[in-house]
């Protein structure tokens, strides 16, 4: 861990910004990778995997997508999910200059990410309709989005606190060094 | 930073008996559970938030929410594995058994370790840890962006910026 805080302590704020966008794009894709293995490993890895997600999910065969003939990990809804958390990382990347209006939206769009997911079970459940195997990817990969970009930003956020000496020298008088590439709130769109 | 060890075990136990209570439920028990888990990352976050009157930053939400879904699925696993010693529930052996075969998977190719119960509250278990750390970070990062209850804590300048 000093190890890692000196590191960090030596790279300037963009690099610890870069290095919050690689360890979340490494989350987010080695959980992605997990949820696609099935059909690619062994028997008995599958089985180890499909026993791990089996507390995340119901994975019910006629409800969750096959490669290969073979089931993934997750349901049609958390597979469109998880995909979505791996696209997250490069949703952050092009909707870099509209993040202060996102941020101060957070809660709208969180909201929209939990309602159209739970429109499109509840029709199903009540009768009003019959959801299909797309409209649970694409409401399961609503919900992916929001929260993979708000993950990615939380980590980016979260690399991007100076440590040790550093964190004094930019804490303090709200010195910010190496800022060149941070976006100008006023220059965001919609603001 | 005020002590956040008391909204963590209370969010951990609680979800982790909704969480047993919900596998009493075919099918959508999973579903519930699954909701639980990043309602806990929330809910945990919403908790200290709204004691401590302080607002969190995203990497403070997620520590909170992740530790909160590992106190969940300690919980959860110490009262479902007593369930299970009490015949309440099968045994993770008939459980696997009945999903693996839902699944048209050939339990006869896996070697007789895979099977054994030790095995499968190790795996559960790994799979436990993946979930809170999964559940943990997205309850917790979408807590940290709903609820604000006032200055946020060691915040840093700009830590909104993004690359």
């Amino acid at each position: 861990m000093g190890n890692a805080g000196s590191v960090l302590q030596r790279m300037n704020r963009k690099d610890r910004r870069w290095a919050g966008w690689i360890l979340a794009a490494g989350f987010t894709w080695m959980v992605f990778g997990l949820v696609m293995a099935p059909p690619f490993v062994g028997e008995g890895l599958r089985y180890s995997i499909m026993l791990g997600f089996s507390e995340v999910c119901h994975q019910i065969p006629v409800r969750s997508p096959h490669a290969q003939g073979v089931q993934l990990a997750v349901c049609d809804r958390c597979f469109g999910m998880y995909a979505a958390l791996a696209a997250a990382p490069f949703l952050v990347l092009s909707l870099r200059s509209w993040n202060p209006w996102i941020d101060r939206h957070a809660k709208h769009f969180v909201l929209a990410g939990l309602i159209v997911p739970a429109i499109d079970w509840g029709g199903d459940i009540v009768g009003l309709w019959t959801n299909t195997p797309w409209s649970r990817v694409l409401t399961g990969a609503v919900f992916g989005c929001v929260a993979g970009y708000f993950l990615v930003s939380a980590v980016i956020s979260l690399m991007d606190r100076p440590v040790g000496k550093n964190r004094a020298e930019q804490c303090g008088e709200g010195q910010q060094t190496d800022d060149f590439n941070a976006p100008d709130p006023a220059a965001a769109p919609g603001v | 930073m005020p002590n956040k060890k008391e909204s963590i075990l209370l969010v951990g136990v609680i979800t982790g008996l909704v969480v047993v209570l919900a596998s009493f439920i075919p099918t959508a028990g999973d579903i519930i559970g699954c909701l639980a888990y990043i309602g806990a990352g929330m809910l945990v976050v919403w908790h200290y938030v709204d004691k401590h009157s302080v607002t969190l930053t995203g990497g403070q939400g997620i520590g909170l929410g992740v530790l909160a879904c590992l106190a969940a699925s300690v919980t959860s696993l110490v009262l479902d594995a007593a369930l299970r010693a009490l015949a309440i529930k099968p045994s993770w052996q008939e459980e696997m058994r009945q999903s693996m075969e839902q699944g048209g998977a050939d339990i006869s190719q896996l070697g007789g370790f895979m099977t054994s119960p030790g095995f499968l509250v190790v795996m559960i278990g790994i799979g436990l840890v993946l979930l809170s750390v999964i559940a943990g970070v997205i309850g917790g990062v979408i807590g940290s962006k709903v609820f604000k209850g006032g200055e946020e804590e060691k915040a840093e300048a700009n830590t909104s910026d993004l690359i």
